[in-house]
C-alpha cells in the first residue's frame, strides 16, 4: 500500500509536470499576457517596417497600398510614436502622416502642406494600418480573462488549432480607440491569433487574425494580418509585414516640421 | 498491484488527454475570409525601404466648360473661353545623391486648346517649374535648402493668413479650373534653413529679388518662363518656430517684405476624438486693398499715374490683421467637415463692394480699373471682402468603395452669395482616377460673388499615374 501510494504519487506529479510542460504557467494575469503578446508584434527598440496592405472586395484583390512606418516607444507613455509615409500606390506616393499620440498631422507632397487631424480622422487613411500594428494594447485597455484561465482553443486563419488564452480588452485610456475587444493570445508562445473588436454599441467593427510567423528582429512575429471589415461584409484586407529594420529615430522627426523631409533611405 | 497500475494507466491517461489539444469547435467567423485570400501568395514585396529615388508622375486631361451670365453690372475685361481642353505632364522627383545630398525637382507642362487659342499658338503651350531645389542635410538635424521652393505655413485650409510666400505663386489665374489651382504652385527662388529640435523646428528663408516685378498676367507667358517677376520680385526674410506645448502645437512667424513686417501665428488643438480646432493670425501695417493693388498697377505700368477711383472709403495706411479659425470634424462614416471663419481688415466691407458695383455700373469707364483690383486680390490668394466662410466636406469611400464626394464653399456672410463646388473623384485602379467638378455661383448681380461673368463650369478630368 505505501509502495502503491508513492507510484500513484509519482504518477500525479508526471501528470502535473506533463500538463506544465504542455502549457504556460497558469499564474499569469490577464494583463500580464496581453503585455506578452504587444512584446510580439512590435520591437522594443525603433524599427522601421514595410506594410504592404492588399484590399479585397468581394473575394477580389482590388487595391494595393505600401507604407513605410517609422517606430519608435514612447519612453514616458510606453505608446509607439509612428511617422507612416506611402510608399505605393503612385497618387499617394509622398503622403505622410505623423502620429504621436494626439498629435497627428497628415502632410501631402503636392500642395505642400500640412494638416492637423483628430484621432478619428487618423483611420480614414491606410496609414491608420501603422498604428493598428503597433497598437499597444496593454497601455490602452484593461484585460480580463474570459471563461477559464486555462483557455480554450480556436482555429487559427491557416485553420490550425491553437490553445489560446482568451482575453476582453476594456479600455484604460481615452486613447483607446475601440469599445470592448475580445483577443486570443497562444499559451506559451504569446503570439496574438485573433482579435475582435467593438463599437460603443456592441457592434463588432473589425476581425483580425495574426498569421505566417517569421523571425523578424529576433523574434517570431506576424507576417501578415488579415483583417475583416465587419461592418463592410464584403471587405477584407491583408497587411504583410516585412523588411523590419532596427534604425536610429531620432525624438526630433516626431513634429509637424520634420514630415517634408520623412523619405525611404 | 492490477489495481495499482490501473490508477496509474488511468491518472496518466487522464493528465495526457488533458495536456492534448481538444478539438477546436468551428470558428464562425473564418468563414468571412474569403478562399482567395488564404490562397493568395505572399504578396510581391516591391516597396523596398531602400531607394535612392522617389517620383510620382502623371499625366491628366482636364475638359473645362464655362456657362456665363449675361447680366453682369460691371463689365469684366478680357474674353473668359467657353470651353477648354487641358493636357498636363506632371512630375514630382526626388533624388537621394548622397546620405546628405537630396535634389527635388517638381514640374508641370501643360498644354491648351480653348476658345480664341489656336493649338499652333505660343499660348497653347505653358511649363510651370514649381521646384527645383538642392537639400543638404547636416550633422545634428540642420537642413539647408536652396533653389525655388514651395515654402507653405499656415494650418486653416481655405484661407493662411500666415502663408507669406504666397501672393503670386498661383498659375492658373486665366482658366479657374479648380482641379488644379490648390497643387499647382510657384515655388520661390531662396534659400532655406531649419534646424530641428527633440520638440521644436527653427526654419529661416531669404528670398531674394531677381526681378522687377512683373504685372498681372492677361497674356501667356512664353513656354519656360520661370516668371520670377511673380515670385521674386521682392526681397523677403522669414522666421519661424514651431513647438509642441499643451497639445498645441503653435508656430510663431515674422517676416519682412516690401509691403513691412508682418508677424503671424497659429496653433491647433485636439478638442475630442473627432475635433481639430485651429487658428491662425497675421497682422502688418499695410493700405487697404484697392491702394495696394493701385500702387501695385502704377508700379507695373497697368493704371494711371493719376490718382483712379478707390472703392473703398479708408486709404490709410494702418495695423492690418488677417484671421483664419476653423475646426474639422470627422463622423466614423469617413466624412470630414471643415468649417472657417476668415477675417481679411484690409479687404472690402459690404459698403466698400456696393461702392464698388455703383462706381463700375456709373462710370462704365472706370470697370477695368476696378476689375483690376479684384483681379489683384486673386493674384495675392487673399480674399476681396473682410469676412468669409468657408465650408469643406470630404467624404471618402462614400456609398461605394474608392467613390471619394467633395464639397467647397466660400460663402460672403453680408449678402449671402457663394462659390460652392462640388467634386467626385473615382479610382478606378492603381494608376487611373477619374474626376468630376462642378462649380455654380450662387447670388445675384449686385452681390459679391454673383458679380462674375461665369454662373456655372464643369472640369472632368481623367488622371493616369505612369
Amino acid at each position: 500500500m505505501k509502495m502503491n501510494t508513492k507510484l500513484v504519487c509519482a504518477a500525479l506529479a508526471c501528470a502535473i509536470c506533463c500538463r506544465g510542460f504542455a502549457s504556460s504557467p497558469s499564474d499569469l494575469t490577464a494583463q500580464e499576457i496581453i503585455a506578452r503578446s504587444d512584446e510580439v508584434r512590435n520591437p522594443k527598440k525603433p524599427f522601421q517596417v514595410t506594410l504592404q496592405l492588399t484590399e479585397y472586395i468581394d473575394g477580389s484583390a482590388r487595391n494595393e497600398t505600401a507604407l513605410t512606418v517609422y517606430s519608435k516607444l514612447g519612453v514616458a507613455e510606453e505608446k509607439f510614436r509612428n511617422l507612416v509615409r506611402y510608399a505605393d500606390p503612385p497618387r499617394d506616393r509622398g503622403k505622410s502622416v505623423l502620429m504621436d499620440g494626439t498629435l497627428m498631422w497628415f502632410y501631402d507632397p503636392s500642395s505642400k502642406a500640412s494638416v492637423r487631424i483628430s484621432p478619428e480622422q487618423r483611420l480614414v487613411g491606410q496609414a491608420s494600418q501603422g498604428d493598428v500594428i503597433t497598437v499597444n494594447l496593454a497601455r490602452d485597455y484593461t484585460a480580463h480573462f474570459l471563461g477559464s484561465t486555462e483557455g480554450e482553443t480556436i482555429q487559427d486563419a491557416d485553420r490550425v488549432t491553437r490553445s489560446c488564452w482568451h482575453l476582453e480588452l476594456t479600455p484604460r485610456t481615452t486613447e483607446a480607440v475601440y469599445a470592448k475587444a475580445e483577443y486570443w493570445v497562444e499559451r506559451n508562445s504569446f503570439h496574438p491569433i485573433k482579435g475582435k473588436f467593438y463599437s460603443d454599441s456592441g457592434r463588432v467593427l473589425k476581425i483580425a487574425y495574426y498569421h505566417r510567423y517569421e523571425k523578424q528582429l529576433g523574434a517570431d512575429r506576424p507576417g501578415e494580418t488579415i483583417i475583416v471589415d465587419a461592418v463592410n461584409a464584403k471587405l477584407v484586407t491583408t497587411i504583410d509585414s516585412h523588411g523590419y529594420r532596427e534604425v536610429d529615430i531620432p525624438d526630433s522627426w516626431y513634429q509637424r516640421g520634420y514630415l517634408p523631409r520623412l523619405k525611404i533611405d | 498491484m492490477r489495481q495499482f497500475a490501473a490508477t496509474t494507466a488511468l491518472l496518466l491517461f487522464s493528465a495526457c488527454a488533458h495536456a492534448a489539444e481538444p478539438p477546436a469547435s468551428p470558428d464562425p467567423d473564418l468563414a468571412t475570409i474569403p478562399q482567395a485570400v488564404l490562397s493568395a501568395p505572399t504578396p510581391t514585396r516591391s516597396a523596398a525601404p531602400v531607394a535612392s529615388s522617389d517620383s510620382r508622375i502623371f499625366l491628366e486631361s482636364a475638359l473645362t466648360s464655362w456657362s456665363m451670365q449675361n447680366n453682369i453690372l460691371v463689365p469684366a475685361p478680357g474674353v473668359q473661353p467657353t470651353l477648354q481642353e487641358r493636357l498636363s505632364l506632371d512630375i514630382l522627383q526626388s533624388e537621394i545623391v548622397t546620405p546628405m545630398l537630396r535634389f527635388s525637382f517638381s514640374d508641370r507642362l501643360n498644354a491648351f486648346a480653348q476658345d480664341g487659342v489656336a493649338l499652333s499658338s505660343s499660348e497653347s503651350l505653358r511649363n510651370d517649374l514649381r521646384e527645383a531645389f538642392a537639400s543638404i542635410e547636416m550633422p545634428s538635424q540642420t537642413f539647408i535648402e536652396v533653389g525655388r521652393i514651395v515654402l507653405r505655413n499656415g494650418t486653416a485650409l481655405g484661407y493662411n493668413p500666415t502663408d507669406f510666400f504666397r501672393p503670386r505663386t498661383e498659375v492658373n489665374l486665366a482658366s479657374i479650373d479648380p482641379s488644379a489651382s490648390r497643387e499647382n504652385r510657384l515655388g520661390v527662388l531662396m534659400v532655406q534653413g531649419q534646424k530641428l529640435f527633440d520638440s521644436a523646428a527653427v526654419t529661416v528663408a531669404f528670398a531674394p529679388e531677381v526681378q522687377h516685378a512683373s504685372p498681372l498676367v492677361t497674356v501667356a507667358p512664353a513656354l519656360f518662363d520661370p516668371r520670377f517677376g511673380q515670385t521674386n520680385s521682392s526681397t523677403r526674410f522669414l522666421g519661424s518656430v514651431d513647438f509642441k506645448v499643451a497639445g498645441l502645437n503653435p508656430q510663431i512667424l515674422v517676416c519682412q517684405d516690401e509691403i513691412g513686417t508682418h508677424f503671424g501665428a497659429d496653433l491647433s488643438y485636439v478638442v475630442s476624438n473627432s475635433v481639430v480646432g485651429y487658428a491662425e493670425w497675421s497682422g502688418c501695417d499695410s493700405g487697404t486693398l484697392s491702394r495696394r493693388a493701385i500702387s501695385f498697377g502704377q508700379l507695373t505700368g497697368k493704371l494711371p499715374t493719376e490718382i483712379p477711383l478707390i472703392p473703398q472709403s479708408s486709404i490709410g495706411t494702418q495695423f492690418q490683421n488677417d484671421v483664419a479659425v476653423g475646426a474639422s470634424w470627422t463622423s466614423s462614416y469617413r466624412l470630414t467637415l471643415n468649417l472657417e471663419l476668415h477675417y481679411h481688415q484690409s479687404g472690402f466691407t459690404q459698403t466698400d463692394f456696393d461702392r464698388w458695383i455703383n462706381l463700375g455700373r456709373s462710370n462704365r469707364l472706370a470697370a477695368q480699373e476696378l476689375w483690376f483690383i479684384r483681379e489683384y486680390a486673386m493674384d495675392q490668394q487673399e480674399p476681396l471682402i473682410q469676412r468669409q466662410v468657408f465650408v469643406r466636406v470630404d467624404w471618402q469611400d462614400a456609398f461605394v468603395q474608392y467613390l471619394n464626394l467633395g464639397l467647397v464653399s466660400f460663402v460672403n456672410p453680408f449678402d449671402g452669395s457663394s462659390l460652392t463646388q462640388l467634386s467626385a473623384q473615382y479610382t478606378i485602379s492603381k494608376r487611373w482616377t477619374l474626376g468630376m467638378y462642378v462649380g455654380h455661383i450662387f447670388g445675384g448681380p449686385k452681390t459679391e460673388k454673383g458679380s462674375v461673368p461665369w454662373s456655372t463650369n464643369a472640369v472632368f478630368q481623367i488622371v493616369r499615374y505612369l
